[in-house]
């Protein structure tokens, strides 16, 4: 099954203020999922020497921004086979999925399959006046995040004895109302989980997030961004965050990254949030009591639409497997400009 | 119970600590309490129980009470414990708009009044308010617990609009599960009181719906969705936490599910503890016993209303 995923290549030479999209949908050597089985490790070339003993993606040193203010980061893929950033999927998942799209007779609206995630870029260090800033976005729907870094002493409710972070949401148009409300309320909770919060007591971390398109799978995005936007401000971290938006289809095929058009006919939707897969040190305790490994675990989980319990599980394997690709892309987004 | 201080995640002062039996034993158990909560609640959940003596799984007592706001079309108050909660029912007839014209509308809203917490002050609303009502209203109408068109009077000219407020008066943790419960038994107690609309242009007096002037009927309510909230702590899963228990757990998984078993949400907004699949089916398991065990309860209720009304 061709199972080809679209990841935007920035050619290097692009002019930083307008970077291009590419999708290559075809790219001629590129292995087939199919082919891979599904318990290997990530099959991605080992990742560059590190520079700097901090770029695990949990700490960067703040004062580095400074110096590099003029250089607006991207993202990019330099390699074609890093593009086998693939969807390591178990076959039978695979198969069931085809079978019943192809039974359906139902292709999405823009061309992909239902594995088929959306070009994702990540840009860091777009606002200067920001103490960290990102902008992510995943086809049309694009989130500005914009960080704060601690500023001194909590809201009253708030415990003293650690940092709390504090989010808005601005959306693109319209006032501001439940949903928003919902929104900061979620990414708040799931920031606060990645978050080291006893390194800074009694400091506030500010969230803004402005959303500046939104084509469906709008938290996840949002998510992402706040997340690549701690790490550009210096926030200390547990660990990244990688959110991902499920759709679940009547027929009980599963769907990557809906559009907003695909999230209304879809039975059903979800975002689901899980933790960045490590990559150095075996984490102790969560993953011995558990016999799954620690990135299969939900940092966060948002429903909607009401599924079969199978359904739900479905798509949590399949969220889970794409959520192993992102968290290739965000790595690498991260590494790349760290220097 | 309160003689060692164990450690239990928290930082402690060497009195608490260090002497063992000595300056420990001194303390009252409130003092502890307050003073290190967090190792109070794990002293408990070692021996398996919580801090108000239940077990880990169980819920704690509900009770449903329908009818009692007199001037409303359907109310009903709901006890989980001390979280009290009142929700009443509107309805009232509006022009629907032209894209679902032969569809009535809900509209939800859940206020925290002063009354409820002592954390919440008058003027400005508790930061959850918003967040739950925009949950109920996500699970009424993902669920599809009410058809809107059984809520159409004359198509494209007259509809409902239930008004649904929900009210709560005491917050002690739980707050979705019990405002839900609330408003599902406010939507069984709910009677359309026979109003007579009258269509500007048509003839006076005389409606197209013989239904609406008729006995009083009820909503026909299909798919009925309970919920439960969990809290995740360092491996164990405890069933309905209170206030007390929710500000020492940072975790908590909401699952809704339906009369056909689906599952209408799995909510877990962030939180330390991951959720695995173990973890998440166990928490179903308990949200399927614990639907069981509301709807029964529920089912009482109605059939003590009815008893009442016919006596």
């Amino acid at each position: 099954f061709p199972v080809v995923e679209g990841v935007s290549i920035h050619n290097r030479f692009t002019n930083l203020k307008a970077p291009t999209l590419i999708l290559n949908p075809s790219v001629p050597n590129l292995p087939r999922a199919s082919e891979k089985p599904f318990a290997s490790s990530p099959p991605t070339p080992p990742t560059p020497p590190l520079r700097s003993p901090s770029s695990s993606g949990a700490l960067r040193n703040p004062s580095k921004h400074l110096l590099e203010k003029e250089k607006v980061s991207e993202s990019r893929v330099s390699n074609l086979s890093q593009l086998a950033l693939l969807w390591i999927l178990p076959p039978y998942c695979l198969l069931s999925n085809w079978a019943g799209m192809r039974a359906m007779g139902m292709d999405r609206l823009d061309g992909r399959n239902a594995n088929q995630m959306r070009p994702l870029t990540c840009s860091r260090n777009l606002l200067h006046r920001a103490h960290g800033s990102a902008r992510w976005s995943q086809g049309d729907t694009i989130v500005l995040a914009a960080v704060y870094g601690p500023k001194a002493g909590t809201r009253k409710g708030d415990d003293p004895e650690k940092a709390s972070i504090e989010v808005i949401w601005k959306p693109k148009t319209g006032q501001i109302g439940k949903q928003e409300k919902e929104y900061e309320m979620i990414l708040k909770r799931t920031l606060q989980s990645i978050c080291l919060l006893t390194s800074h007591p009694n400091t506030t971390t500010s969230v803004i997030v402005q959303v500046v398109g939104d084509d469906g799978s709008l938290l996840p995005c949002a998510i992402n961004a706040s997340c690549a936007a701690l790490v550009d401000a210096g926030i200390p971290l547990k660990h990244l965050a990688v959110a991902i938006c499920c759709g679940l289809s009547e027929t009980g095929s599963v769907i990557l990254d809906p559009t907003k058009v695909e999230e209304q006919k879809m039975q059903a939707f979800m975002h689901l949030v899980f933790p960045n897969s490590p990559l150095a040190v075996l984490p102790e305790g969560s993953s011995s009591k558990h016999d799954e490994p620690f990135e299969h675990g939900i940092i966060t989980s948002v429903t909607h639409g009401a599924m079969p319990e199978r359904g739900y599980f479905n798509c949590l394997d399949r969220g889970r497997a794409a959520s192993a690709a992102i968290s290739e892309f965000l790595r690498r987004s991260l590494q790349k400009d760290g220097s | 119970m309160a003689t060692t201080a164990r450690g239990g995640g928290e930082r402690e002062p060497a009195a608490g600590s260090g002497g063992g039996g000595g300056a420990a034993a001194e303390m009252e158990v409130e003092a502890y309490r307050r003073l290190f909560p967090v190792a109070y609640f794990e002293r408990h959940l070692r021996e398996s129980v919580r801090l108000d003596a239940r077990p880990l799984a169980s819920p704690r007592d509900t009770s449903v009470a329908l009818g009692l706001v007199g001037s409303a079309d359907g109310s009903a108050l709901v006890k989980f414990g001390d979280t009290t909660m009142v929700a009443a029912i509107k309805l009232e007839v509006m022009t629907p708009p032209a894209e679902s014209s032969d569809e009535g509308s809900v509209a939800v809203d859940f206020y925290m009044p002063p009354i409820c917490s002592p954390t919440v002050r008058p003027g400005r609303s508790a930061e959850v308010a918003p967040v739950i009502s925009k949950q109920l209203s996500d699970v009424i109408m993902s669920s599809g617990m009410i058809n809107l068109k059984d809520l159409c009077l004359i198509n494209g000219k007259a509809s409902w609009i239930a008004y649904l407020d929900i009210y709560c008066l005491n917050a002690d943790g739980s707050l979705f599960d019990a405002a839900l419960v609330s408003a599902v038994a406010a939507f069984t107690h709910c009677i359309d009181d026979g109003r007579v609309v009258t269509v500007p242009g048509e003839l006076e007096g005389k409606t197209k719906l013989p239904l609406v002037n008729k006995d009083k009927r009820k909503l026909m309510l299909n798919n009925v969705p309970f919920s439960l909230t969990c809290g995740l702590h360092k491996e164990h899963i405890l069933v309905d936490p209170t206030a007390e228990e929710e500000s020492i757990i940072e975790t908590f998984v909401t699952v809704v599910l339906d009369t056909l078993g689906r599952v209408v949400s799995v909510y877990k907004p962030g939180g330390s503890v991951l959720a695995y699949t173990s973890i998440l089916k166990e928490c179903i398991t308990l949200a399927k016993r614990r639907a069981q065990q509301l709807r029964n309860i529920l089912n009482e209720s109605v059939s003590a209303m009815e008893v009442d009304k016919s006596s």
